[in-house]
């Protein structure tokens, strides 16, 4: 059997009869959300690359770091994270629940609104209207529909699972259901009108790690859980250590944003009970990632023609690393250093174009297929694969290394005056950690590629591929209504 | 799975993989609650809390409204990606000026991609040079979409940051 695709054909009775005998509930709901999001994939990751690059050569791009970043981050974020996730939910559920989605008409419809709304963010925050705040930078006025919009999943996945047919819950269903109700409460409290700076400042860094760790890591693990176990045609490997993955991630997830801030307007018993909650982050991505490799299993041994699996592989080692780096950054002895420079930058890269990107490509390449009835090319997506985790290696480590190079050039600068003049922050752009962080743009470009690749792969199912077995969801006969 | 998944014509499909345990939904909808509550209370609520300051810099010493406009143009043009205005009580900040407190009014920003900005008013008095750098001068990045009285409030606020 082909590595990937193995085209399943899985019986999830359950589903709803229309009258006329379809059966099918929102199933192109899900293609609509993962077609949609590869292309802010591509989009949201040459922007990032752009973003970089205005650091190291402020005035080569027209538009400066300052709208940049926060364009890529509402491109990849919203545009990219938010909608192939919730399209890996949109897709899963039925499964787990054997039940048709609930309110499948308003996830429909908010593909097209969560479109509308990342588009207009960037061209808002483009012509300078944003707010400033991290990470997506969105004006008042537009936080109003993103919350709305990021509610959706919430509706249709509380709705959906209280109607479930399968009383057993998968773990996968777990990180969803965190996901979902994380995701529009944290960003309705960044959003509220009238914070002082503190507060907004920790609220806006408390969203952005919660969002990229909760939504992003967590439900591109979760989607992980669902798809290893088909792909290796094993039982997922404990229970027991995906408990401890899931309770940890949430525990652990938003503390890496009072890293930046350590040693500044905090309160000191903050600085300590942040360094200690962020250890859980850690914890949670080890156990993900082992229980991810147990589950592979014999399979461990057939890995490179496996696309699936090792994709999935990879990204959960990429997540289990980041999350240690950023562990260890939120100690005050290494977060006098690295704090607010490159290094976190590595760090986010390394968590969304090493983890993000390969735990989705995995997602994406399994059921695509299942679901379009087309294959993927196995030794085109193993190349991309490779490419992706070598390229990703190199930025994200030049990256950090700028970082470390630069906190201890404020330390020297700091000892000698020489920075008293300007204010420190020269060396993040000028010797050796400007060497470094135009290596890290260079390999960013080879980055781009792969991430464009993956990109490029969902689309690929749709015209070229050699057909396969579609999975259908038939009606069930022990359906309650 | 239970009995729900299992497929009804077993030879034509392997036996099922995804196997889910007994779990209650509520709990599991409390418990992520929970944990979402705890962390915004633990780290938004309560350290937002504002602490007496030193009155060396802090939000009793108000800006003016032009500086106030500059403050809102700071935030639009993204000038927090790369400027911090946060002075730590740490060896790296040493001289750049007073420690910032927890109720200051100046933006913290979110990285340090350029100099720290709390106290920029008192290395730099000229209004003509920061405009200069503002417009590119040193290769800084060009500020260009914004008219002369932004220029004007967006360098008082400058000015008055110290
Ligand atoms: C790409 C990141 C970046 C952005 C965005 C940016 N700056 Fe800068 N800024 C720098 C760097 C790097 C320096 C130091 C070198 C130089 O002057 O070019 C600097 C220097 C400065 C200085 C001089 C500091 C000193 O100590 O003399 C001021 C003032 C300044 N920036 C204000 C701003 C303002 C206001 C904005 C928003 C419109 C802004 N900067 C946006 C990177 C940035």
């Amino acid at each position: 059997m082909e590595a990937i695709s193995t085209g399943d054909r899985e019986s999830t009775p359950g589903l709803a009869e229309t009258a006329d005998g379809r059966a099918i509930g929102y199933e192109g709901v899900a293609v609509g959300y993962l077609f949609g999001s590869a292309a802010f994939l591509a989009i949201g990751s040459l922007v990032w690359l752009a973003a970089l690059t205005s650091v190291r050569f402020p005035n080569l791009l027209p538009f400066s770091h300052g709208h940049l970043r926060p364009i890529a981050l509402t491109l990849l974020g919203l545009g990219w994270i938010v909608l192939g996730l919730s399209g890996g939910i949109y897709h899963v559920l039925p499964r787990l629940t054997g039940t048709p989605l609930v309110a499948g008409r308003l996830a429909q419809l908010a593909l097209p609104g969560t479109v509308a709304v990342t588009v207009v963010g960037t061209v808002v925050v483009a012509l300078g209207w944003g707010d400033g705040r991290e990470p997506f930078a969105l004006p008042q006025w537009l936080d109003v529909p993103a919350v709305a919009l990021l509610a959706v999943p919430a509706l249709v996945t509380l709705g959906t699972l209280r109607k479930r047919h399968e009383r057993s819950l998968y773990p996968t269903i777990w990180f969803v259901v965190a996901a979902v109700v994380w995701l529009p409460a944290l960003y309705l409290v960044a959003s509220l009108p009238g914070l002082n700076r503190l507060i907004s400042t920790l609220a806006d860094l408390a969203f952005s790690y919660g969002f990229f760790h909760v939504w992003g890591l967590g439900l591109a693990t979760g989607l992980a859980y669902y798809v290893v176990p088909k792909a290796a045609e094993q039982p997922l490997a404990s229970r027991q250590l995906a408990k401890v993955g899931f309770w940890s991630l949430a525990f652990g997830a938003i503390w890496s944003g009072a890293a930046q801030m350590v040693a500044g307007p905090l309160p000191e018993w903050l600085q300590s009970v942040a360094a200690v909650l962020g250890l859980a982050l850690p914890v949670a991505a080890v156990a993900n990632a082992t229980n991810i490799a147990l589950t592979i299993g014999p399979r461990w041994r057939r890995i490179t023609a496996e696309p699936v699996l090792a994709a999935a592989a990879a990204g959960a080692a990429f997540a289990a690393l980041a999350t240690i780096f950023g562990a260890i950054a939120g100690f005050r002895s290494a977060a006098v250093i690295v704090s607010l420079t490159a290094f976190w930058d590595g760090l986010f890269y390394m968590t969304t174009f090493g983890g993000i990107v390969l735990l989705f490509a995995a997602f994406a390449w399994h059921v695509l297929p299942n679901m379009v009835g087309r294959k993927v090319d196995a030794g085109r997506a193993m190349t991309l694969v490779r490419r992706n985790i070598f390229f990703a290696s190199m930025t994200s480590l030049f990256l950090l290394v700028a970082g470390i190079a630069t906190g201890y050039g404020w330390v020297g600068g700091a000892f000698t005056g020489s920075y008293t003049a300007v204010g420190e922050g020269w060396t993040q752009t000028s010797g050796l950690s400007g060497v470094l962080f135009g290596l890290a743009i260079l390999f960013g470009v080879g980055a781009l590629i792969a991430q464009m690749g993956v990109a490029l792969s969902i689309y690929r199912v749709l015209t070229s591929g050699r057909a396969t077995v579609q999975e259908v969801l038939v009606p069930g006969s022990n359906d309650r209504e | 799975m239970s009995e729900a998944q299992v497929p009804s014509t077993s030879e034509d499909f392997p036996p099922p993989i995804l196997v889910g345990g007994r779990e209650n939904l509520g709990g599991l909808v409390a418990g992520v609650l929970g944990l979402l509550l705890l962390s915004v209370v633990l780290g938004v609520v309560m350290p937002g809390i504002p602490e007496p300051g030193n009155g060396v810099r802090s939000s009793a010493i108000g800006f003016s409204a032009a500086a106030q406009e500059g403050r809102q143009i700071y935030l639009e043009q993204g000038c927090g990606s790369c400027h911090t205005q946060m002075i730590r009580n740490v060896v790296p900040d040493f001289g750049l000026g007073p420690v910032t407190l927890a109720d200051t009014n100046q933006v913290i920003g979110y990285r340090r991609y350029g100099p720290d900005l709390a106290a920029i008013g008192d290395r730099t008095t000229d209004q003509a040079v920061l405009l200069g750098i503002l417009r590119g001068a040193d290769g800084h990045p060009t500020v260009s979409a914004i008219n002369d009285d932004e220029f004007a409030n967006l360098t008082a606020y400058l000015m008055e940051s110290k």
